[in-house]
């Protein structure tokens, strides 16, 4: 029996609510939750593609999409461009950034760890750069909580028979979806995309074929950043911009990757819609603030249960 | 350099201090009992320097910023039982602490119960968790085990900030419990002074830094230095390797409650933002890697180091570059990383041995002379 | 051996760096010349809070510099006034860690602070363990000044008188212009600050009669405030109180818009909602909302404007009332020092206790005089209701109620169109 929404607990009897107006509310919160969550499976898609092929979680992504964040919006800022626009420019600054990122900072890790079975200290470096990062955008551009003013997208809703329908939720979603098959495309169909997937199965033998395993982890981390960027971009418009912004989406990523499976695409766009519904129809029937503590129980959950996740591949453990 | 060697220096160290570093090399039993004796007085020493330092220091700041350090030295070097001798990241130790400082005092605040009895009482509880924890996540990849320490860190923090009464139990959500500074006495573990707190933590981070130079002999060390980098070839031999993990887990989890009381006591106001923040966690897990995780001395050394750093960006740079300290870590971080994955303590300790080898030979040549 | 090289040149700059900063800290600088009174300030310089302890610290400023310049304090050889600052970041342990270190180190006269009351409780405890006198300039927390300290002296009005302060400003507006309100949503921030003005509003909505139709805490860092808001919408509520930080106080405001939420009031608590940050990202949407605040810049007090406008030209935005807080408790603090005419804390802790500060150039406040009582409660000190609302200036925050204190020449817009 659904509670009616807005009305405190426990349930009084004395109320009632439209069977048709609860249905209404329920499908506007899953449309919020499904469009708000594939943008947050877009900020974890890049984290899941670079764990896919270098078996390795960046911490320091949730810093990555803050940077996209600032670099947006200064180009906004400066140019007065479209925030879809400015893409053009994120697109491949984040790309090179996130390319000499790995090559300067954490290859040399790989190297002395050829025979590690598991790179942790690789963990440990990308949560030092978290920090780095973090703190550097404090000192060098203040605490201020910044957004965007008058752009074409911010605040515009779509109304339909009283549900309202965020517009650049919206467009997010639409980046999502497309970028997710981009990236899949990408990986299944071009040769570049190929030889990532050859070298993430098995590196030896992907060297031995010429393939320069370094130059591969560049390229991934550089397409991993990038399309931080990407969720960055879509994040811009309805979304403050601040320092320590990327911590929440940090972790929120870690959850979503792991709940759709570390590596594969669909699983992050997905695990990203699953956490998007818990939220949206979650403060419904208990405080905002608890909904928090259902995504990490959840999170634990699946990770006691099935820790490759929904669409994950058995690793040998 | 390969991830054998992290492994390795928990077992160096324990090798050689049982006096087998110099087997082999042809030097003179007379040197090496001169050395072992050398070694001695060297700790002497630095042990009476500690235990006098109150003696000295007056200023009740410096105290604070002291205690402090010893207590993250307790904290990284209890971390080290599970970060550094079973191999694994755990980045949500700061649960423990939680779970310690808020067992102690809501049951010192509503039942008046003694805190050294909550703390113990917390400690138990802790290991619950702990082994909770670890029993599914040590079979899997070691980042699973990382982020599975964070949620529940995290999912923690959370629980405790939205409840205000468990029951009867008053939690207080954000709004925290503060001590009130009456009743003052060993058994209330509540003094008006520092020094009494300085002694208690002093006396607990000798007391770990022994279990920790116990466990790196005994044979669970072997079982989990062996765990650690070849887990089949292990097992074969008959090792479980999951039950030593845990055990270490259990006493890891155990000790660092023992360290939530204490902060509680000492600074008297506790609230989750403050004892089960992610950032605590981290600090903790940055000072024992910089420091050397898996040795015993560098977890102490890295905090040492390191909190004074800390200390001092605020002061002096507070207001000018706010985070400065972090960025700090961050950097030396990556830097002991690439260069130096055992830790600071590696080339202090080399450099520590050169000189007690100098004078040692100095010595001796005096001595026949 | 070459990265080894490296390696050690860094490490061992970062040795002698922390070397370096601790023997300065242990080689103070002798002050000689006038004699100087040291003033130990500890304001949340960094963290989520950041902007607003940047003001008090500029206040403080103008200040201090207005007071040197007049002569110092005459009583005690035109001796000079001297700042000291501690970041607190917002953490209550940083704070009692900086107050340890200011009176003991420092040896700092008189401590202020802390701005956020989390840090402020336990701060003021470590002052009153040394005899300090400590002047808490904005902090509203109730408890503060009941735990029966003698060293704590607050200014600015407890957060009870807050709460009940919007709803008797509701009442008001009601009787004003003859609309009803039956149900009220209360949605707060989920910290000490929030938690605690609901549980207020609770009781005072009870005694009102009042329906309260939401009771709702978020937390401060969501990423997505519309649950929150559809939450608000669908409860059809005919007035909406908040209690939120700086960047949710903008993300409801802004989501409030776009949802189109009907609503006959929004009455918000301060904070957040004044900072200057938020009337330029909120804009047009933040418009007819109504704040509670310490003091506006138009309020009828000989001075204000004046003050207003150097603070304006020196530091680019206006006073808040936060900010006036401070700048009076410079002032404050020269008066006990004049009357006490010595640097025994005892004498400084019994000439503030004695305070009846009725003029000088702190005195811009709204109400009429600063005079504690025996729990170190500015008695006199009482808020201000701000609308804001755009007359032909662009936005600003126009007073409103009390009555005696409205701006002249308008009227507050009530129920919202």
């Amino acid at each position: 029996m659904i509670v009616c929404p807005g009305r405190p607990l426990p349930f009084r009897a004395d109320h009632f609510c439209g069977l048709e107006t609860q249905m209404m509310y329920v499908i506007e919160d899953a449309i919020n939750g499904i469009l708000m969550g594939s943008i947050y499976g877009l900020t974890a898609l890049g984290l899941t593609i670079i764990f896919g092929v270098l078996k390795v979680v960046n911490f320091a992504h949730g810093s990555l999409l803050m940077v996209g964040m600032y670099v947006t919006f200064w180009t906004v800022s400066l140019t007065g461009l479209h925030p879809y626009v400015s893409l053009i420019f994120v697109i491949p600054i984040m790309y090179l950034f996130g390319y000499y990122l790995q090559d300067i900072v954490i290859k040399p890790i790989f190297k002395a760890e050829k025979n590690v079975r598991e790179p942790l200290t690789v963990i440990i470096v990308t949560t030092g750069v978290w920090y780095i990062l973090d703190n550097l955008t404090l000192l060098l551009f203040g605490p201020q909580y910044r957004s965007i003013q008058d752009n074409l997208l911010k605040g515009k809703m779509i109304e339909i028979s009283d549900i309202f329908i965020s517009v650049p939720k919206l467009w997010g979603f639409a980046t999502a979806i497309v970028t997710a098959f981009g990236v899949f495309y990408f990986f299944q169909y071009t040769r570049m995309g190929r030889a990532i997937r050859a070298t993430s199965l098995d590196r030896d033998a992907a060297s031995l074929s010429g393939i320069n395993q370094y130059k591969i982890y560049n390229m991934t981390f550089g397409i991993g950043t990038a399309v931080a960027g990407i969720a960055a971009v879509t994040l811009v418009p309805f979304y403050n911009i601040f320092p320590t912004v990327g911590v929440l989406f940090d972790i929120k990523g870690f959850i979503i990757v792991v709940l759709g499976g570390l590596g594969s695409i669909p699983g992050a766009i997905i695990g990203g819609i699953i956490v998007g519904l818990i939220e949206s129809i979650g403060p419904q029937f208990m405080t905002a603030t608890w909904t928090e503590g259902i995504v990490y129980g959840l999170f634990l959950l699946v990770l006691f249960v099935k820790p490759s996740g929904l669409f994950g591949v058995k690793y040998d453990w | 350099m390969t991830g054998k060697e992290y492994s390795e220096s928990g077992r160096t160290m324990a090798l050689a201090d049982k006096g087998f570093s110099h087997a082999g090399t042809g030097i003179s039993l007379e040197k090496k009992i001169l050395k072992d004796t050398m070694n001695k007085v060297f700790l002497a020493l630095v042990a009476v320097l500690a235990f006098g330092l109150p003696l000295i220091v007056k200023s009740p700041t410096w105290l604070h910023m002291i205690i402090l350090m010893y207590f993250y030295a307790y904290l990284t070097t209890s971390w080290n039982m599970v970060g550094g001798f079973a191999g694994v990241l755990p980045l949500g130790h700061a649960v423990f602490i939680g779970i310690g400082a808020y067992t102690s005092t809501i049951l010192s605040l509503q039942y008046g119960i003694s805190p050294w009895i909550g703390m113990i009482l917390g400690g138990i509880i802790s290991i619950f968790v702990g082994v909770l924890i670890g029993l599914p996540t040590f079979k899997m990849r070691g980042a699973y085990f990382a982020l599975a320490t964070i949620a529940f860190a995290e999912g923690f923090r959370v629980m405790v900030e939205n409840i205000d009464y468990l029951g009867p139990l008053k939690i207080n959500g954000p709004r925290g419990l503060q001590i009130p500074p009456l009743n003052t006495g060993l058994s209330n573990f509540m003094f008006t002074g520092k020094e009494p707190y300085y002694y208690i933590i002093l006396i607990m981070l000798i007391a770990v830094l022994a279990v920790t130079w116990f466990i790196s002999r005994s044979k669970l060390g072997y079982y989990l230095n062996a765990g650690g980098e070849e887990p089949e070839a292990a097992m074969a031999l008959g090792i479980n390797v999951s039950r030593a993990k845990l055990f270490a887990m259990a006493m890891s989890s155990f000790l660092t409650a023992l360290a939530g009381t204490f902060y509680a006591q000492f600074s008297l106001f506790i609230h989750p933002k403050s004892i089960i923040s992610l950032d605590t966690s981290f600090e903790i897990a940055f000072i024992a890697l910089i420091g050397g995780r898996g040795s015993i001395a560098g977890p102490v050394l890295g905090a040492l180091l390191l909190r004074p750093v800390s200390d001092l960006s605020r002061i002096y740079f507070g207001d000018t570059l706010p985070g400065l300290h972090l960025i700090i870590y961050g950097v030396v971080l990556i830097l002991v990383m690439i260069y130096q994955p055992r830790g600071i303590q590696e080339s202090l300790t080399k450099i520590y041995d050169t000189v007690v080898d100098r004078l040692a030979d100095r010595l001796k040549k005096d001595g026949d002379a | 051996m070459e990265k080894r090289h490296a390696f050690w040149k860094i490490m061992g700059t970062t040795l002698l760096l922390a070397l370096f900063m601790a023997a300065s800290l242990v080689i103070s600088p002798v002050m000689a010349g006038d004699k100087v009174i040291k003033i130990g300030n500890i304001i949340p310089l960094s963290g989520p809070s950041a902007s607003v302890g940047d003001q008090g610290k500029k206040a403080r400023q103008m200040a201090i510099e207005e007071i040197n310049l007049a002569g110092g304090i005459k009583s005690l050889g035109n001796a000079k006034l001297e700042l000291y600052y501690a970041d607190s970041e917002s953490k209550p342990e940083k704070g009692v860690a900086e107050a340890e270190r200011l009176i003991n180190t420092e040896k700092v006269n008189v401590l202020t602070g802390c701005w956020n009351s989390a840090v402020t409780y336990p701060t003021s405890a470590v002052a009153e363990r040394y005899g300090v006198p400590f002047i808490v300039p904005v902090s509203v927390s109730d408890k503060i000044t009941d735990q029966g300290f003698k060293n704590v002296f607050r200014i600015a009005a407890k957060d009870s008188w807050w709460t009940r302060d919007q709803f008797s400003f509701l009442k008001d507006m009601q009787k004003e212009f003859g609309a009803s309100v039956k149900k009220i949503a209360f949605v707060y921030e989920n910290g000490d600050w929030g938690k605690g003005f609901a549980g207020q509003w609770k009781q005072l909505a009870k005694e009102a009669g009042y329906e309260v139709v939401m009771d709702e805490p978020y937390p401060s860092t969501a990423t997505d405030l519309s649950p929150v808001v559809q939450k608000i919408r669908r409860s059809k509520a005919d007035v909406l109180m908040l209690v939120s930080n700086a960047a949710d106080a903008i993300l409801l405001t802004n989501t409030l818009a776009e949802y189109k939420v009907k609503l006959k009031a929004i009455i918000t608590s301060g904070g957040g909602h004044a900072d200057p940050s938020f009337l330029k990202a909120a804009g047009k949407n933040a418009q007819y909302i109504f704040d509670i605040v310490e003091w506006e810049t138009d309020v009828n007090k000989p001075g204000a404007k004046e003050t207003n406008a150097k603070y304006k030209s020196k530091y680019g935005t206006n006073l808040t009332g936060e900010a006036v807080d401070a700048y009076l408790a410079m002032y404050l603090i020269k008066d006990a020092l004049e009357r006490a005419a010595s640097l025994d804390p005892d004498k400084i802790r019994q000439a503030l206790a004695d305070t009846d500060l009725k003029e000088g150039p702190g005195m811009i406040v709204g109400y009429d005089a600063v005079k504690f009582d025996a729990t170190g409660q500015n008695e006199q000190a009482s808020l201000v209701m701000v609308q804001i609302n755009d007359i032909g200036n662009g936005l600003e925050r126009i007073s409103v109620w009390p009555k005696s204190a409205r701006r002249a020449g308008y009227t507050p817009v009530f129920p919202k169109p």
